[in-house]
This record gives structure tokens, sequence and C-alpha cells, in this order.
């Protein structure tokens, strides 16, 4: 299976949100990384089928998406960013409603929605209006929903927004479970989301991609920009002056930062093991633009 | 000016060197085609019929038809909320009780409640763009266009039914309520209504415009009731003039339907 976005451009009037974009995925997880306003909502859109570009297209195996219509939605399951329910619906019809949408018929979607209800940790509220959930809750009845059709084509926008950290770890599991034959697309700003289960992640900046990689060879290339400082209230200013600084440790009167440069900032300085967090800010901060 | 035509003449052309007339005629005689006979061109004929498609039986299509119209139907009813089916019914057994206990005017009620159904109708089917399911709807199987046009069929069926049922209650509790005028003054504002609504709704795409246009037509059915002297009039126009006011109303009611499917759907812009 090859999904293939091919020379995409998505103009809002005179705002190109998506300058022509291309890249290839095959069977695995993707994330695509980026500031807010990057574009990634508007390419996850186009992938869904929701949205048209102004030019290029969308091809699956090499035929057009919009040729394949139906069968392509068929294919995919959405969880979109701003995901909204009907409140008076419960839980269970929601997911009824859905399935039926989808075409499945009502004894396969019985089934299948006992089966989400309990990964998704819903079990208990299958019958409670979702206008009562939490935002958590309805975004773990997003995620339900994106899977009823057991999709070839999983597409998440920040499926993980406002999950708490067990049910983030969860949701993780999950993904590398069920991404063995399907392709997963992600977009998320939370680098840990992605770090460990993405085959491939796609750094995106102002409609373009800005670079592709997995998570080990991204952090590779910046290996030797990323260091310790250790220092004080007074240093710390003139180190946010000129470095990027990422996390910021205190203890008692000192202070340890992690600052990513291109040459050892200080002599004291010793270099680290760059994480993907590193990656986002070397790629993402206005000072290295 | 007329063009000067050329002509083509072989005999007068420069011909390379050994490249005479006959030998040309040699040439292109190789490419002569001849006519197949009978029997070979009955033979292709016979072969590629096979992949003529049959035709399909009249009740075969209308059987599929009404299959496709049953499970999308099926599937409107969960996304129509109950709250919809309970209020229009209860609006049409307090416009039967009114007429009936209180004697108020039959006519002024059915022509006030006749398009109501379908107008809240409407306001269901935007009512997932309101809450935010619309993009979510939009990428199943089934496409959003295919299910609006479903809800809106499902509403318009259900009000006809309604108002078929009121008029028939109304004909039956009162001797002098008649028929055709029933019919007229139930049928007209139906789709009168439902068309300007849906004209509305298509341009605005909001929830507030249609609750707009449901207040605007009480308030111009309390003031035709005010003044009976425009149904008398209504009344008094002869059958043939009624029916090319019901065929310009059904015109613009499929016009305006077809019209609010493009905006809300085929315009793929999830705001
Ligand atoms: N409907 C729209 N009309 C006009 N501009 C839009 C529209 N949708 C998005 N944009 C613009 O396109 C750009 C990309 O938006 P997009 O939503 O794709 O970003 P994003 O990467 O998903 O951001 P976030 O991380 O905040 O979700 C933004 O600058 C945004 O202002
Ligand atoms: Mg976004």
């Amino acid at each position: 299976m090859k999904l293939e976005i091919r020379n995409v451009t998505k103009k809002y009037g005179k705002f190109c949100a998506v300058k022509n974009f291309s890249y290839e995925f095959t069977e695995g997880v993707y994330g695509l990384l980026g500031p807010n306003g990057a574009g990634k909502t508007t390419i996850i859109r186009i992938l869904a089928d929701v949205l048209n570009p102004t030019d290029g297209s969308v091809m699956l195996n090499g035929e057009d998406i919009k040729d394949m219509d139906y069968r392509y939605r068929n294919l995919i399951g959405y969880l979109p960013q701003d995901f909204g329910v009907y409140k008076n619906f419960t839980a269970h019809r929601f997911l009824m409603y859905i399935a039926a949408l989808k075409g499945l018929s009502k004894t396969e979607s019985q089934k299948r929605i006992e089966e989400l209800l309990e990964i998704t940790n819903l079990k208990e509220y299958s019958n409670v209006k979702t206008g009562t959930f939490s935002g958590g809750m309805k975004r773990r009845l997003g995620i339900a929903q994106a899977l009823l059709n057991d999709p070839k084509i999983l597409i998440m926008d920040e499926p993980t927004a406002g999950l708490d950290p067990k049910e983030r770890v969860r949701f993780r599991n999950l993904l590398s479970e069920i991404s063995k034959d399907k392709i997963v697309i992600l977009s998320t700003h939370i680098v840990s989301d992605i770090e460990y289960i993405s085959k491939e992640i796609v750094l995106i900046k102002k409609g373009e991609i800005l670079k592709t990689g997995s998570s080990e060879s991204l952090t590779n290339e910046i290996k030797g920009k990323v260091w310790k400082v250790l220092t004080d209230e007074n240093g710390l200013k003139t180190i946010e002056e000129r470095f990027t600084v990422g996390n910021i440790f205190r203890n008692g009167n000192k202070i340890e930062t992690r600052i990513i440069s291109e040459n050892r900032p200080d002599d004291s300085a010793e270099a680290e093991i760059p994480t993907m967090e590193d990656v986002f800010l070397y790629y993402f901060d206005e000072l290295s633009e | 000016m007329i063009k000067e035509e050329k002509k083509f003449d072989i005999e007068e052309m420069d011909l390379p060197e050994g490249m005479t007339t006959d030998y040309l005629s040699d040439l292109f005689s190789k490419y002569t085609v001849n006519m197949p006979d009978e029997c070979e061109i009955e033979r292709v004929i016979n072969s590629l019929s096979e992949y003529i498609p049959q035709k399909t039986k009249w009740y075969e299509k209308l059987y599929k038809n009404f299959k496709y119209f049953i499970e999308r139907w099926n599937i409107s009813l969960y996304s129509i909320s109950h709250a919809y089916w309970i209020f229009t019914l209860c609006l049409y057994i307090f416009g039967f009780y009114i007429v009936y206990s209180n004697g108020v005017n039959p006519y002024i009620t059915i022509m006030l409640i006749s398009p109501l159904p379908f107008v809240l109708g409407i306001l269901e089917v935007i009512k997932g763009r309101e809450e935010g399911v619309l993009e979510l709807e939009m990428s199943c199987r089934i496409s959003n266009r295919e299910m609006v046009f479903s809800k809106l069929t499902l509403a318009g069926i259900y009000n006809i039914i309604l108002n078929t049922l009121l008029s028939i209650m109304l004909i039956n509790i009162n001797e002098n309520v008649d028929i055709l005028k029933v019919t007229m003054v139930c049928l007209t504002p139906f789709t009168f209504v439902s068309a300007v609504s849906l004209y509305i709704c298509s341009k605005t795409r909001g929830y507030y415009s249609c609750m707009a246009c449901i207040f605007i037509w009480i308030a111009i059915s309390f003031s035709i009731s005010m003044s009976p002297k425009y149904i008398n009039r209504f009344f008094s126009i002869d059958f043939f003039q009624y029916l090319l006011i019901l065929i310009s109303g059904v015109l613009l009611l499929i016009f305006n339907t077809k019209k609010f499917l493009k905006t809300n759907v085929l315009e793929k812009e999830v705001n």
C-alpha cells in the first residue's frame, strides 16, 4: 500500500497554507511534527478527503483518491482536530451512528463497539450522554470511532490532546499494536507521542517539509549541538538572550540549563545526547532562523 | 476574401528520382482495407454483445432505489434527535386540539403548522455543522451529501404524512371544511416556506437564520389570520390558477433543495 501526496498546494485566499507538498507513506506510523499554524491540519484534512487541495493530488496505489471517492473513504479512519459530538447522544449511540455512516452492519458494529469501548476505557460510560464527557473522554471516543471500520489508513489530528499520561501511554501502545498492516498518520506538537513509535517523522514549517527521518537519524543529526551548562540567575539571562534554551532545572542557587547551539557555548559546557525535543527546538526556534 | 484553393496533384509534384507514380500507387495498395464480409461482421457483433450491460427491469431499479433510501433513512433516524419527532407530533396534536375544542379556524391552523416539520428538519440537518461533527461525517463512506438529501426527504415525507393526517381529521370533525381548500392551504405554505428556508440556509448556513425563518413564518401567519380577507381572496382563485401556484412552489422547492445540497456539501470547505 502506498499513499502519496503529489505536489499539493492549499491556498486560503491569497494565503498559502501548504506549498507544493510531496510525500509518500507506506505501512507504519508517521508523525507530522510542527509548530502551531505550520499546516499540519490542512495536510491531514486533504488526506482525509474533507478538503480539496488548490493544486496537486493524493494517490493511493497510483489511483487518485478523488476518483476512488467512497472506495477511499471506506479505507480510512479519521479523527479531526476539532472533534465534535452530538451532545444528546450516548457514547454507544454516537458510535452506532458513525458505524452506520461507515457502512457497517448492525451486528458487526455492536461487536466492534463493545471491543472499542473496552480498548479506550469508556465501557462504563457507554450509556452516558457525550455532552457530559470531559475533554479527554471525548478524545477517546474520537479514537474509538476512527477505528470502527478497522481502517487500513488511520489519520489522526492531535489524537492525544487532552489525554492524561496514563491514557497517552495506552494510546501509544495501542497504535504500535495495530499499525503493522496500516498506514498511520499522526499530527502532533507533542514530541513524546511519536518519538518511539513512528517509523518516520516529517518536520513541517510554514506549509513545507523541512526535514524527514526516523527519530534516531534526526537526533543523530544534531549530535554535538546540545549542551548542559551550569549557571546562576544572572548567567541565565545572558544565556537566554544568546541561545535556544531547552529545559531549565533549578537546584538551589545553581541552575542547570539545556542549550541548543552549533558551537560549545561555554568552556564548562558538557555535550548531551540529543532527544526529539531538542530536534524540535533546533528546527523550530526563532533564533535558529 | 476567397482563399486560393490549393490543388494536390501527384502528376505535378516534384518527385525524387526513381519514385514514379506507378511505384507510389503500388506502395499505397498495401494499405488498402477490404470490406469484411457479412459473416465476419456478424461474428464480431455476437462476441461483443455479451459485454453490453443487460437492461435492468424497471421494477428491479425501483427496488434497488427503495432499498437504498430505506438504508439511508435508517441512518438518518440515528442523527435526528428524538425531540424533533416528539415536538412536531405534539404540534399537530395541539393544532387538532385547538380546532376541535376551541373552534379555532382550521384553515389558519393547518396553514401555520404545515411547513414547520420540514423547516425544523433543516435545523436538524445543519446541526452537524453547528456541533462540529460535520468534518467527521464527511470522511465517512456514505457521503455527507447523500445523508443531507436523505434527511431532507425523510423530513419532507414525514411532513406530508402529518399534513395529510391532520387534513383528514379536520375534515372528519367539521363538515364545513372543504377538502380542496385544506389541501391548498397546507401545500402552498409547505412548498414556498420550505423553499425559502432552504434558500436562506444555503446562503447563510446558520442555525439562527433557520430559526428566524420559522419565526417570520409564524408572524406572517398570525398577521394573515388577523385579516381573513386575504385567505378568502386566496380561496376565490380558480383551480388552474391554484395548480400553477402549486407547480411553481414544487419547482422552487426542488431547485432550492439542489442549491442547498451544493452549497452545504459539495464545497468541501471546513471553516
Ligand atoms: N479555513 C481557513 N481559512 C483561512 N486560513 C486558514 C484556514 N484554515 C487554516 N488556515 C491557516 O492556515 C495555516 C495552517 O493552519 P493549520 O490548521 O493547518 O495549522 P496546524 O499546523 O494544524 O496548527 P495547530 O498546531 O495549531 O493545529 C494557519 O496559518 C491558519 O491560519
Ligand atoms: Mg492543527
